[in-house]
Parts: structure tokens; sequence; C-alpha cells
């Protein structure tokens, strides 16, 4: 429903501009055009200022324009057009620009000059007279209709009938939806005077909105229908199907439509009146129409239940699976056919989630939507065609295919599945022509990288900072084998003496022994105890040598001492030694005779080397 | 006099087993959490252990778990650490903690060292602290038996036997004592964190007005080398060193 009247009107009038050229180019033209000269109030008109000359592209900035503020505001410009002529040699360029303004007040006006300027000299435009008129008159037809009205009628009581006869309406499926759920608008235009062509002149603001029109026929189609107790011509003239993308309260501004209505002329009651009181001849009057604004309430979607995968699809779906053949030759291609049909926002579902079973080279699958936009609703379907090559044998599985969704009709998420797909596969002809891969052994593919899981056993929990190194049981392991070593020797010690050996015990400590009697002789080394003191002399020699041979001290006598200590293999002279010493003992001891302190002195030292001189030898 | 001394131990073994009752408990709860996939509650449970005074390699190692799922990486990286100082031979805390350092942002290369070094630290990382003690100890306790058997003994065939086992058990006992000392000396002096905030400068001096060095992201690993008021000096494993706020990292 774009054609817009008034565009066509700019389409003819740049042609007419395209065509015009001066013949002789002059430096700069100017000239300015509205494309009618009477407006009705509230209705646009289009200005064009049209520049021409061959050094129009050396001109800077744009044509100042004529101030018009005093009846009519400005909407917009359309783009500037370029037409360049070659003629004989000479170029020639034409420039338009159109400006579009809306008539806010009735009376004549003058549009005056725009100018431009170019080599500090002006060009100017010729002034356009243009005249307002009024279009809704206080009217006072309201009672009447197109069948009452009579030839006495004025001209004005015909145009302000129009607001009664002309108007728009909106119907909407829904006041209050759920984001992406479709509402459907339908803009009616009720008539009862003869609209001869109308074009969307602002289209309704749908920011906020995914918008899905329904196509129109070229020639609207009427139906009567009542409306106040009357009768009216009705079309609908726009239908769309509006999606929500936000929640929240929602206007959707109104829409302008401009329509040229047709009035019958009769400013005279000549005999020509009944001729030209006809449609065909009638003048044709511009008027503007607005819708009223339409109001919407939208829900967001409920959080609750919402499920993962969910990607926004609001509406009722089914989802369906097919694969062309189920038995398949290795490196045969086959197609699998995955269909989301329903009704709702079809266009932005997104490709759904397949696992491809391994083994499959798989392209890009390709696309196809089909949106269906007849009836009361945007329906359709959306086709994912894939392209699997099976490289391996066996039977493969391709698992159900689903697709979340929410249905506003009971406000929940709803889930479509298709079931799950098994093919066969065998080994083809051309099983070599695969290169290697089916030769050497797969190897495990890591599909996903994640941490390792939790331990699970029951773990030996400890106080934090307990380190076994400064721990007391550390300690006792540490000092206890040393109190180990301890007793170990003692023991050692304690069975060496059970075990008998204390003939080794005895030699070791002979020579101790021996000397702590030689001390208890020296003491004893006195004129007055001479008996005392050999005595002494002689137990230190005879235990000395007990001691060494581990014999009983007090079992031998002297003269078994030499033998004993000749089988021992002791030197002659040291053994005489020895018994010297033993028999001086004797002597003196049994038969004392009045000895000296020097002599017993001389015979202590003499004593004493006869055990050191054995000592060393046994 | 010695029925008091009795019925105090007795109260102090109830204690500590209450407590390990009520970590076990605390424990099981937490990996349940962790199976339903609320390691939010996980991570409150698992760090009740620790913050009642207990530890375990295996807590640490959930916990480590719990915030690598919950996207916090630096978290994660720190307990996966303490993991591995209590059993540093684990498999999983090994495999753990090296996916969670591909995380992070900073890649710091570390520049190859004198070979003896790597050998001498590989040989310190085969064994957790304890059980390397446990290794020194049961080293030691074999040599005093044997010195212990051969004062007692005076077999032939024994001392011959121990003439080989000695000499063996010997090296080895002084080896893995040297390791030891090596371990506990790292562990009492030399400190290792993790940088916990989401970046952090780090700068010449322990002072917000010094000159900025360089910055660092969650879950670097640094060695911490001296305190001051509020600061820690930081060397990175590359040889880079400078100052951070004490609040930006959290020691292993």
């Amino acid at each position: 429903m774009k054609q817009m009247v008034i565009n066509g009107f700019y389409i003819v009038f740049f042609i007419m501009v395209a065509a015009y050229r001066p013949l002789m180019a002059a430096d700069i033209t100017i000239t300015a055009k509205v494309d009618r000269t009477v407006v009705a109030e509230n209705q646009t008109f289009t200005y064009t200022i049209e520049l021409s000359g061959d050094k129009v592209n050396s001109l800077n900035g744009d044509p100042e324009l004529p101030d018009v503020s005093g009846f009519a505001t400005f909407l917009g410009s359309s783009g500037t057009s370029q037409n360049v002529q070659i003629t004989m040699g000479k170029m020639s360029v034409t420039k338009s620009q159109s400006y579009t303004y809306m008539a806010n007040k009735v009376g004549t006006f003058e549009i005056g000059p725009a100018t431009v300027e170019y080599r500090g000299k002006q060009y100017k435009t010729d002034p356009i007279p243009i005249e307002v008129v009024k279009q809704n008159s206080t009217s006072q037809s309201r009672q009447s209709n197109r069948r009452g009205r009579t030839q006495s009628q004025s001209q004005s009581q015909n145009n302000a009938s129009i607001e009664d006869n002309l108007f728009l309406k909106t119907a909407i499926s829904k006041r209050t939806v759920y984001v992406n759920e479709p509402v459907i608008l339908t803009y009616k235009i009720y008539t009862n005077v003869t609209v001869t062509s109308y074009g969307v002149a602002k289209e309704p603001n749908t920011i906020g909105f995914w918008v899905e029109d329904f196509p129109m026929r070229q020639q609207p189609q009427t139906k009567r229908e009542m409306y106040e107790g009357r009768e009216f011509v009705v079309a609908d003239i726009k239908k769309m199907a509006l999606f929500p993308t936000e929640a929240g309260e929602k206007e959707i501004s109104p829409m302008q439509i401009e329509c040229d209505v047709r009035v019958q002329n009769r400013s005279s009651r000549s005999m020509f009146d009944s001729f030209f009181d006809d449609p065909f001849f009638g003048r044709s009057v511009r008027y503007s129409v607005f819708s009223p604004p339409v109001k919407l309430n939208v829900l967001p979607l409920p959080a609750e239940g919402k499920p993962r995968d969910f990607s926004g699809a609001v509406g009722s779906f089914n989802v369906t699976a097919t694969i062309d053949k189920n038995e398949v030759h290795t490196n045969e291609a086959l197609a699998l056919k995955v269909t989301i049909a329903g009704t709702g926002n079809i266009k932005i579902i997104p490709e759904p989630v397949i696992q491809f079973p391994e083994g499959f080279e798989r392209y890009d699958p390709k696309v196809t939507e089909n949106i269906d936009r007849n009836g009361n609703r945007i329906s359709g379907s959306k086709t994912y065609e894939y392209v699997l090559i099976p490289r391996y044998t066996g039977k493969k599985n391709i698992p159900s295919i689903e697709f979340s969704y929410f249905n506003p009709a009971n406000g929940s998420y709803q889930r479509a599945r298709t079931g799950p797909i098994v093919i066969d596969v065998t080994k083809g002809k051309d099983e070599f022509a695969v290169s290697g891969t089916g030769l050497s052994k797969e190897e495990v593919q890591l599909i996903g990288k994640d941490i390792r899981y939790i331990q699970t056993h029951a773990p030996a929990f400890r106080k934090i900072g307990n380190y076994f190194y400064n721990s007391f049981l550390f300690a006792v392991l540490a000092i206890v084998p040393i109190l180990g070593v301890g007793v170990a020797v003692g023991q050692r010690h304690h069975l060496d003496k059970l075990n008998g050996n204390v003939a080794y015990a005895r030699s070791r400590r002979a020579n101790q022994m021996a000397m702590n009697r030689l001390k208890k002789a020296k003491k004893a080394l006195s004129e007055s105890t001479q008996k005392e003191f050999y005595a002494e002399v002689a137990n230190a020699l005879m235990g000395f040598l007990a001691d060494k041979l581990n014999i009983e001290a007090a079992g031998i006598i002297t003269d078994e001492v030499e033998g004993m200590m000749t089988s021992k293999k002791i030197e002659v002279n040291v053994i005489e030694q020895y018994m010297n010493c033993l028999k001086t003992c004797d002597f003196q001891r049994f038969a004392p005779a009045n000895s000296g302190l020097d002599e017993m002195k001389s015979f202590y030292e003499q004593a004493k080397d006869a055990i050191i001189a054995l000592e060393k030898v046994i | 006099m010695k029925y008091r001394i009795i019925i105090i131990l007795l109260f102090l073994i109830m204690i500590t087993v209450a407590h390990a009752d009520h970590n076990s408990y605390l424990y099981d709860q937490a990996n349940q959490q962790y199976q339903q996939e609320n390691y939010q509650e996980a991570t409150k449970q698992y760090e009740e252990i620790i913050a009642n005074g207990f530890e375990s390699w295996e807590v640490y190692y959930n916990l480590g778990n719990s915030y690598y799922k919950l996207g916090e990486i630096g978290k994660a990286i720190l307990n996966y650490e303490r993991a591995k100082r209590l059993a540093s031979d684990n498999e999983d805390v090994k495999a753990n903690l090296e996916l969670a350092n591909l995380k992070i942002t900073d890649k710091i290369v570390e520049p190859p060292s004198f070979f003896l070094f790597t050998i001498v630290d590989g040989v310190k990382r085969v064994f957790g602290l304890n059980t390397l003690t446990w290794i020194v100890v049961i080293l030691y306790l074999v040599l005093m038996l044997i010195i212990i058997l051969r004062i007692l003994l005076r077999n032939g065939k024994f001392s011959i036997f121990t003439r080989i086992v000695m000499p063996v058990a010997l090296v080895l006992f002084l080896v893995s004592a040297a390791v030891l000392g090596l371990k506990i000396y790292d562990h009492t002096h030399i400190h290792y964190g993790i940088v916990l905030a989401e970046e952090v400068i780090i700068r010449s001096s322990p002072e917000m007005s010094s000159t900025e060095l360089f910055t660092l992201h969650e879950g670097v690993k640094v060695q911490l080398q001296k305190e001051n008021s509020g600061w820690f000096q930081i060397r990175l494993k590359d040889g880079k060193v400078g100052w951070m706020k004490q609040d930006a990292v959290e020691i292993i």
C-alpha cells in the first residue's frame, strides 16, 4: 500500500524537470514551482526549486528558501535529483530539490522568491501565489447523507460532510500479549463519499515491534457495514502482524491517509446541472484522515519453567525430521530435512541443535523459509536441509531433535521433538577411495576439556598447621631408637657376663687390679710393716697372673706358675724375672730377714717392671 | 590426680572425635551439593571445614573444583595449590591445576634453570612434606634397627648381611634427610601466593605513588619475598620483582 499518489506527482514532476533544459545555457537559472496552487487546509504541497546551467555543480550551498511560516509548516525535503544533458558539445546540468509543506492557514498567500548566490550575483525565482481553502467547515450536515442531499445544498456543505463520512478505524486482535506473540492490527476505512484514490501519508510508528505486513489487494475489497446507525462502505486498507520485541506499555502512533474525494460542483443551476451532477465531472478535494492510536500491553515471558534451550520462539510449533534413505553405503550422500512449522515468529527461530553421530561428514544446511501471510495469522515453516556423507559403516543413530517454544494460548513453555533416526551404513564399493583413515585405528578424541571430578572418599582431616616433622610422634620416633641403642649396649654387656666370657673381662681388667694392689703395697712400705708389704706385692703378682690366665688366685702355688707361663710360650727371661720376684716375696714372708727400706723400694720397682713386662707379652 | 588426667585426656579425645564427625558431615553435604551443581553452597560448606581449623587435600581439591565451576579461577588455583602442598604427587590435583592455569590471562615463561637445580627441584617435588618425613623416619628406624641388631647379635652371617645393607640404608637416609631439610626450609621460609584480584598493578616500591612496573591478573602464582606495611614484595617465575598490595593476593 505504498503507492502514494503524492509520490506519483513527484515522479511526473521530475520527468518534466528532466525534460526541460534551457536552450541557451546561461550561467545559472533558478526556477520554483509548486505542485498545486490551490490546497486544502492541513494538506501538503510540494515546492520545488530547480537550478540549471553549466555551472550548477560549482555552486556551493543550497539555495535560500522563502519564508512560508505564515501559512505552512515544513515537513521534510526529498532528495535532490540531477540531470546532465550534453547538446552540441555543451553540457547543461539541471538540479532540483523538493520540499514538502503542510498548509495550516486559510487564505491567499504568496511564496516569496528563493535565492541563490553565484559569483557575487543573486539569482531569484519568481514569487508564486497560493490559495489555501478551508477543508472542514462547521457542518450542519451531520444528519445528511448522500441520498438526502438536495441540489440546493452548497458546496461547502458537501465539503463539510466529508468529516462524518470518511474516517479510519483500527481493529486489533488482542490488547494484552506476550513478547513475540503476534497481534493482528487492521486499518479500516469507513466511507460514504467517493474516494478516487488514496495513499499512506504517514506510516504508523512501530518501534519495538517486528512487523510482518499482510499483502493487500491493489483494489481494496469493499463491503457494507453499519456504524452508528448508518451504512458505510468499509475496506481494509492495511493489515499487519506485530511481534512485540520487548515488554511494557506500547503505543502505535496514528497512521495518516490522504484521500482524493470527489465532490460535485454545483455552482450554477443551469440545464447542464443534471449532466454535470456526475461523479465523473466533480471536483477532487484532498483530505487527510488519521487512525486512532493503538495501545498495547506487552507482557514479558514468564521466567518460571523457562527451558535452558529456549530460543525465543512464541506460538505453536512442531518439528519433523525426515531422511531420504535409511540405508546407505559409505561415501554416499544422504539428506536430512528438519522442518519447524507452525504459527508464530518463524523467522527468528535459530537452527536446531542436532547431535550428529561420529563418522559423518556434514555440510552447512540449506535454509528455506516459507511464511504464509494469508488469513488472520502469520504461519509458515523453516526447513534446514543437511547433506551428510557417512564415512564409516555401522548403525548410526541421530537422537531426537528437540525444540522448545512458548505457547501463549496456555501461557506455558512446550517442547516439540522428533523421533530418533537410525541410519544403517553399509560398506560401499569405493571404500578404498577414502584416504587412509579407514586403515588406521581411530585415536581417542578429546571432545571436551573439563576438570576431573571431586574426591568422594572420606578424607583424613587434620589440624591446619600440624606437620609431621614438628609433631610429638616425630620426636618420639627420633629419640626412641637412640635409647634403643643404649639399651642394646647394656644388654650386650649383660649377655657377655651371662655367656661366661669372664676370662676376657678379667684379662681386660688384670692390669688395673694389679696396679691397685701395688698401690696397697706401697702404703705398707715401711720397716714395721715389712711382712704385709711383701704379702701385698705377692698378692698383686699372683692376682695379675690369675686374672690373665683366668684361674683362681687362691689355688695356685708358686711352682705351678712357672709351668703355666712356660706353656703359654712366654720368653724365658720374663718368666725368670717374674718368678724371682715371687720367690723373693715368699722368702720374705715365711723367713723374714730384716731388709732395709731401700731394699724394699727397689723390690717394689722390680715387681712393677715384671708385671709390665708380662703384660706386654701375655 | 591420676583419674583427673585420664578424664581430661578422654575429654580431649571426645572433642577431637566430635570435630572429625562434624567435618565428615560437612564434607559429605558439600559433595552432595556439588553433585547437584549447587556450587555456591558447596564452597560454603568446604570453607566451613577449613574455618573450623581442619584441612585435607581432598577438601582443598573439591573446593578448587567448586570455584572452577563458578568461574572464580583465582580461588580455584589457590585451593588446588593448597591441595598440592598436602599431596604433591596426586595426579587429579596436578591435572586440574594445569587446566585451571590455562584459563588465566598472564602467561609467564619460566626461563631455563641450571640442570642441577632442576634435578633437586624435581626430587623435592616427588614427595609431599609429610610423605617425605615418613620416608626419612622409616629409613632412620631401619638404620637404627640394624645398629641395634649388630650390637646384640654376634652372628657372622648377620654381620655380612648388615655390611651390605647398612651403607645403602645410610646413603638413602642421608639423601632423603637432606632433601627433607631443604623442603622444611622452603616450607618455613619461602611463601607463595595466588593473585585473587581481577587486575593488580605491581609497583617499584611499597607506595601508591611509585612507578607502575607491570600488571598481573587473577590466578597468577607469585613468590612472596618481603612484607612491608600492607605490601608484599613479589617475584615472578621469570625473575620480575615488584611490590603489590597485600589484599590482592592470598598466601597458599
